[in-house]
């Protein structure tokens, strides 16, 4: 404000100095020296009153430019983390993939064991069972083979004795008989 | 069906009469020659006819007891029996009748299977021997079974002595089958 109110009787010469171009008072040299001087002064008074606020604003711009040039930065610096996080992530994920596959193909490994065992086992208690079904049918074959035997030798017996014996074989049988019975 | 008890307590009655006699055996006979006779399918089915009254039926049995002059003490039993509408006991009575006769009078029943048929010597024999190992009177039933090849076969009551050669094979065969 001091500052306009330095340059105010400088800028009121100049305009009663120059305020007429009609009149000839002036020669054309002065006339020219006064429109150069006049130009000289419209650039000071634009230069006065729009230094402040132009830099200002270019202030504002330049400060808001290095205030987003800074946060893309923290932004980038901050992606760039994320990204390395995400790479770590991954390359985590990747071994864990890898451990749980290896602990599925274990398990997997023990399971097909176990149910490999047990099948076995299963076919072993089968073949047993078989084999004791099989021995038992022979077994009872078996028996009843000799069963049959000792009927037809007990018939052939039977038989044998019936054509065989005599009236005085039976009398004897009776009277053996007979002494069992009194002794 | 007639309950065993039943029966038995006549049975017992029955027998304890008879074996007062002097000669328990032929009473009995006779005794059952009659029940036989009351027992024959016309006589049966008058006394076991629900619709002619008891009084008639006792009536009858009296009047067919007299006729054939079957003692008192016999003809008292038989209506008994009746009048008691038990006729249906007569069915089963002899042999427990006979089983406790021969029980009072010391006589035991012996059913001796042969192969042939005995001598009355040797009849004679058995009947000493069973009375001997029975130390009762023998009333000795001879059958004649060829079956049996030789030696005897004596039931004595619940007592069985098998001694016959059928039976020897029979048991070597069981024994050879018992050894598989």
């Amino acid at each position: 404000m001091k500052k306009g109110f330095k340059i105010f009787p400088f800028l009121l010469f100049c305009a009663v100095s120059f305020g007429s171009e009609g009149g000839s008072f002036w020669s054309p040299t002065v006339l020219f020296i006064g429109h150069v001087f006049n130009v000289i002064v419209f650039v000071y008074v634009l230069y006065y009153f729009l230094k402040s606020p132009v830099k200002e604003v270019i202030k504002t711009k330049r400060s808001e430019l290095l205030k987003k040039l800074k946060e893309a930065d923290e932004k980038e610096k901050e992606s760039a983390e994320r990204l390395k996080e995400i790479e770590d992530r991954m390359n985590g994920l990747k071994n864990e993939i890898e451990d749980i596959l290896k602990r599925t193909e274990q398990i997997a490994l023990k399971e097909k064991e176990k149910i490999l065992q047990k099948a076995k086992e299963e076919a072993d208690k089968i073949k047993k069972l078989a084999e004791l079904e099989v021995e038992n049918k022979l077994n009872a074959a078996k028996l009843e083979l000799k069963r049959y035997m000792a009927e037809l030798a007990s018939q052939r017996a039977e038989e044998m004795v019936k054509s065989a014996i005599t009236e005085s074989d039976i009398d004897k049988s009776m009277e053996k008989y007979f002494s069992e019975l009194e002794g | 069906m007639i309950e065993k008890g039943v029966v038995n307590r006549y049975a017992k009655a029955l027998a304890e009469i008879i074996s007062r006699e002097k000669d328990p055996e032929k009473v009995f006979d006779r005794i059952f020659v009659i029940v036989d006779a009351l027992l024959h399918e016309t006589s049966y089915r008058f006394f076991l006819n629900p619709s002619i009254s008891k009084q008639d039926k006792f009536d009858r049995l009296s009047s067919f007891l007299e006729e054939i002059k079957l003692e008192d003490k016999y003809a008292s039993f038989l209506l008994k029996v009746v009048k008691n509408n038990r006729f249906r006991v007569l069915q089963y009575l002899k042999k427990p009748t006979k089983e406790y006769l021969y029980r009072k009078l010391g006589i035991v029943e012996v059913d001796l299977t042969v192969p042939k048929k005995l001598t009355t010597e040797t009849e004679k024999k058995f009947v000493k021997a069973f009375e001997k190992k029975s130390g009762k009177k023998v009333k000795l039933k001879v059958k004649v079974d060829k079956d049996i090849i030789g030696g005897a076969i004596a039931r004595m009551g619940s007592l069985v002595i098998d001694g016959s050669i059928k039976t020897n094979i029979l048991k070597i065969k069981e024994k050879l089958t018992g050894e598989l």
